[in-house]
């Protein structure tokens, strides 16, 4: 494009990403999911005290933002591959194939949740019909670049999501009752810890901050934006979480999805019900931003480290591999939340936190520290 | 080679490239003709020009003779022409003089230039493009029968209709001008409004064959000088036969091409013009065209209206308000329409559901069927009402309203609700105060319709993601379509959604106002 345009563009409009608008794409990827699956497995394990494991979750989150800090801080403008690079040299191949193929399983598994989820107003329509459209409307966001998406996710955030989860909170009020959340730790902190371990492989999930850092626009202002993240993720998940609970009391335990069940009690005066099936907006949303994320990441990490000049074929691929992972993956609902309780419980900690923590260790052992910092080329 | 080629194919070939060549060669000898230096004979100057312009009906060629017996001629096109003013400033005096043909080789055209033309200011002539381009300009060619060259005296009339109210963009109160098919009439209702020299107007033209004159504004200091530097390289980079409205240069020069949604404001209104200019951004007058072009332009920008900035600021943005509300009601509303009655019956509440379903028992076609049937019916009336006169157009909407909401219900076509609908987007469409952005409005619903549809609520948001990243994508000169909305500019919400009154609008916008930031100085916030 033109001199103009290049310059306005640094000025105004970036062609890389902002660090709100990161924060934000994060933010809805977590929201779409807390929501939805995650809901449904903790609130099974963790019944009343959920909100403990939502607030643990934070502070592990918040931990885990601050060990991407100091890796990014290290290694400022690098991404994760040329970090490994330097400090893994050909060991880095496990990990970073791992996370490629964990981003991509990830994103084949929110298709077959977002089926699943659904079944539950269009019980008859096939499948493919749901996850086709989302995953090319995945493919196609990525093409255009996360700068893009990152826009559209903005709109729907405020301009729809906020103002419709406010409405509908306000209409649930109502029938909530604030002592159905007690007694307090009547099961002990077991299943807190273990409600706890699955927020944290949520925000494990956004270790892949560390595949579009590079392309941020200010790294230095990053860090405030992760950790605020985490404390809007957090928010929403109390609310998504213990709305159920104060709604249905010891009763949400043994609900397939508590919060959607919440949403169809909504009456407004003596006609108006049913509300539900506009809470699809928000799923649909969740749901597609968190497939983009994931075949984004994943893409634009396959081609770094094999030096591609543009990602859109491997964006394609993927979600082509995704979309036929999807079909295959869990069999039935138990299956798909016991999948999704493994990975966010142990995979996605391992990878997310523990793969950046022993980066960091051996930065400090090693004392590597990049001074010069020369911002990447590639434009995501 | 030898022998006879007999192959129709390499003969049909052969025709083609002979033919080819001899367009070639003819083109070549129109080019030397035009470019051909003016002789000194009268005669045989008029012949090269007849000859060239196949003797055009509209240019004359006047002989005269001086009293001292020098033989002339005076080319002018007509109706481009003074008539009044060319016989009494040009033919009068002329005829007066006592040049005889013996004076020939004096420089007589020189005499012309300074004695003759002293209003409409004259120029000397020295090929025979010279000479048509400047008489399709309102000037009158003089020839001396042996003097070489000619003299071009400006007597020109301009055809051009009063200024008038714009026809798309009304206001109650507000100012009334609109622009109108001349430019230079245009350019002074800007200049009315910014009598600055910071007001800076290139002129271009454009257009091989209409030659069309482009004048790009902008206000130094004001403007970011790379924005009008981009703007004048697109328009130079421009190489077309004719420009004969602002739209051919919007889409020769605009960033996004293939879209549908307008990203560049075309407006009638000199207001309008001149507050983008003082926003920091560029204007395009086309002469010959009624619609200047202003540019960066956002979406946010298309859903603005004049009108806002002439009343109470709180009454505009409650207007505003209205007007999102309309655009996103007459996006989705049949999409929803189609997509509620088809698959999510549950969320309609219980009596107007009966309501509907009554209403639709005896309806033979599927809700979309009835939706789109009805849709390209509106479409067809509306567009056209748009072409037809005045007179017949009254009698097109009774005709159009009665076969479509009375006999159409009555004969059980469809039912009595999607009227409401459907007359509801049509009505609701059109607070919209930009009429391009109605255009794609109308074309956007269509998908929306087909995705309530196939998926319900599920299509209409598959769409409508698909939509908003098409939006998102987007860009203006470098500035985001969407923005502020989308990426989020605080700093522009003053004058987005809610227009906040002017003693708190002290900055331009962030996305264009580059130069010089500020609006107003202390005193007036």
């Amino acid at each position: 494009m033109s001199t103009l345009i290049a310059k306005r563009a640094k000025h105004r409009v970036p062609l890389k990403i902002g660090h709100w608008e990161l924060a934000f794409l994060l933010t809805t990827m977590a929201a779409g999911q807390e929501s939805t699956v995650f809901n449904s497995i903790m609130t099974p394990i963790v019944g009343r005290d959920i909100w403990l494991s939502v607030l643990l979750g934070m502070g592990l989150g918040a931990l885990a933002v601050v060990i991407w800090s100091a890796l990014m801080a290290r290694f400022p403008r690098e991404g994760i591959e040329t970090i490994a690079a330097q400090l893994l040299g050909p060991l880095r191949w496990p990990f970073l194939v791992a996370f490629v193929v964990l981003m991509t399983v990830y994103a084949a598994i929110a298709g077959r949740t977002f089926t699943s989820l659904s079944a539950i107003i269009f019980p008859t329509t096939p499948p493919p019909m749901f996850v086709v459209p989302l995953f090319a409307l995945a493919v196609y966001g990525g093409i255009l670049g996360i700068q893009v998406v990152a826009r559209v996710n903005q709109l729907l955030l405020f301009y729809v999501d906020v103002p419709a989860g406010m409405i509908l909170s306000m209409l649930l009020m109502g029938q909530q009752r604030m002592q159905r959340i007690l007694p307090i730790l009547a099961h002990g902190w077991v299943p807190v810890v273990s409600g706890g371990l699955m927020m944290m492989g949520l925000y494990s999930q956004l270790a892949m901050v560390l595949i579009f850092a590079p392309a941020t626009v200010s790294l230095q202002k990053l860090k405030g934006a992760l950790l605020a993240a985490v404390g809007m993720i957090g928010l929403m998940a109390m609310g998504h979480n213990v709305g159920p609970v104060l709604q249905f009391g010891a009763l949400a335990k043994q609900l397939a999805w508590p919060s959607f069940a919440q949403l169809r009690l909504i009456q407004v005066g003596r006609d108006i019900q049913r509300l539900d099936v506009f809470a699809v907006v928000l799923w649909v949303h969740g749901y597609w931003i968190l497939v983009v994320m994931n075949l984004k990441a994943s893409s634009l990490l396959l081609k770094r480290l094999f030096h591609f000049d543009q990602d859109h074929w491997i964006l394609a691929g993927l979600a082509i591999a995704a979309y036929g992972l999807s079909t295959v993956v869990a069999a039935t609902q138990d299956v798909l939340f016991r999948e999704v309780q493994l990975l966010n419980q142990w995979i996605f900690p391992s990878l997310g936190l523990g793969f950046p923590l022993l980066l960091l260790g051996l930065a400090a052992i090693r004392g590597s520290r990049r001074k010069h910092q020369s911002a990447r080329a590639d434009n995501i | 080679m030898t022998g006879i080629v007999t192959d129709p194919d390499v003969l049909r070939d052969l025709r083609i490239r002979s033919a080819n060549l001899i367009d070639e060669i003819e083109e070549v000898l129109f080019r030397n003709q035009l470019s051909r230096p003016l002789s000194a004979n009268l005669t045989n100057n008029m012949a090269v020009i007849q000859g060239l312009t196949h003797q055009a009906a509209d240019l004359q060629f006047t002989k005269f003779a001086c009293r001292g017996g020098l033989q002339g001629a005076i080319l002018f096109a007509i109706d481009f022409v003074n008539y009044e003013l060319m016989v009494a400033g040009i033919v009068e005096p002329l005829t007066g003089l006592n040049w005889t043909q013996a004076e020939v080789g004096r420089p007589l055209l020189e005499q012309v230039a300074k004695t003759i033309a002293p209003v409409g200011g004259a120029e000397a002539v020295d090929n025979v493009k010279g000479a048509l381009d400047s008489i399709w300009s309102g000037g009158a060619v003089v020839f001396l029968d042996g003097t070489s060259g000619a003299v071009s005296i400006n007597v020109g009339k301009i055809n051009k209709r009063s200024i008038t109210r714009p026809v798309s963009e009304q206001v109650v109160m507000g100012p009334h001008a609109g622009f109108i098919e001349d430019g230079m009439t245009n350019l002074s209702l800007v200049r009315q409004r910014l009598k600055t020299p910071r007001l800076w107007i290139d002129r271009m033209q454009v257009g091989r064959h209409t030659r069309t004159a482009v004048y790009l504004l902008s206000l130094y200091g004001v403007t970011d000088g790379a924005l009008v530097d981009e703007v004048k390289s697109r328009l130079c980079q421009i190489n077309i036969d004719g420009v004969l409205d602002s739209n051919y240069l919007v889409e020769l020069v605009k960033s996004d091409r293939w879209t549908i949604f307008p990203t560049v404001l075309r407006t009638e209104r000199p207001d309008r013009v001149a507050a983008g200019l003082l926003e920091g951004r560029v204007a395009i007058i086309v002469d010959g065209s009624p619609l200047a072009i202003v540019a960066p332009a956002t979406l946010p920008m298309m859903m603005t209206s004049a009108a806002d900035y002439y009343q109470n600021w709180m009454v505009a943005t409650f207007l505003r308000i209205v007007r999102y509300i309309a655009l996103t009601a007459s996006l989705l509303t049949p999409g929803l329409y189609v997509a509620l009655t088809t698959y999510h019956q549950e969320a309609i509440p219980t009596p107007l559901l009966i309501t509907m379903a009554a209403a639709r028992s005896d309806v033979p076609l599927p809700a979309v069927g009835e939706v789109l049937l009805l849709m390209v019916l509106f479409d067809i009336i509306r567009e056209a009402g748009a072409r037809v006169p005045t007179g017949i157009g009254s009698a097109l909407t009774i005709g159009g309203t009665l076969v479509v909401g009375q006999a159409a219900v009555r004969a059980g076509i469809i039912s009595s609700p999607i009227i409401i609908v459907v007359a509801g987007i049509v009505i609701a469409v059109l607070a919209i105060p930009n009429p391009e952005l109605v255009q794609a409005v109308r074309f956007a619903t269509y998908p929306v319709i087909l995705g309530g549809a196939i998926l319900g609520v599920y299509g209409i948001l598959f769409v409508t993601i698909g939509l908003a990243l098409h939006l998102a994508s987007l860009e203006s000169f470098g500035v985001a379509y969407l923005s502020p909305a989308a990426p989020i500019r605080p700093t522009d919400f003053k004058d987005f959604i809610i227009r906040l009154p002017w003693f708190r609008q002290t900055t331009r916008p962030a996305q264009t106002g580059y130069t010089d930031v500020m609006r107003q100085g202390p005193r007036s916030s």
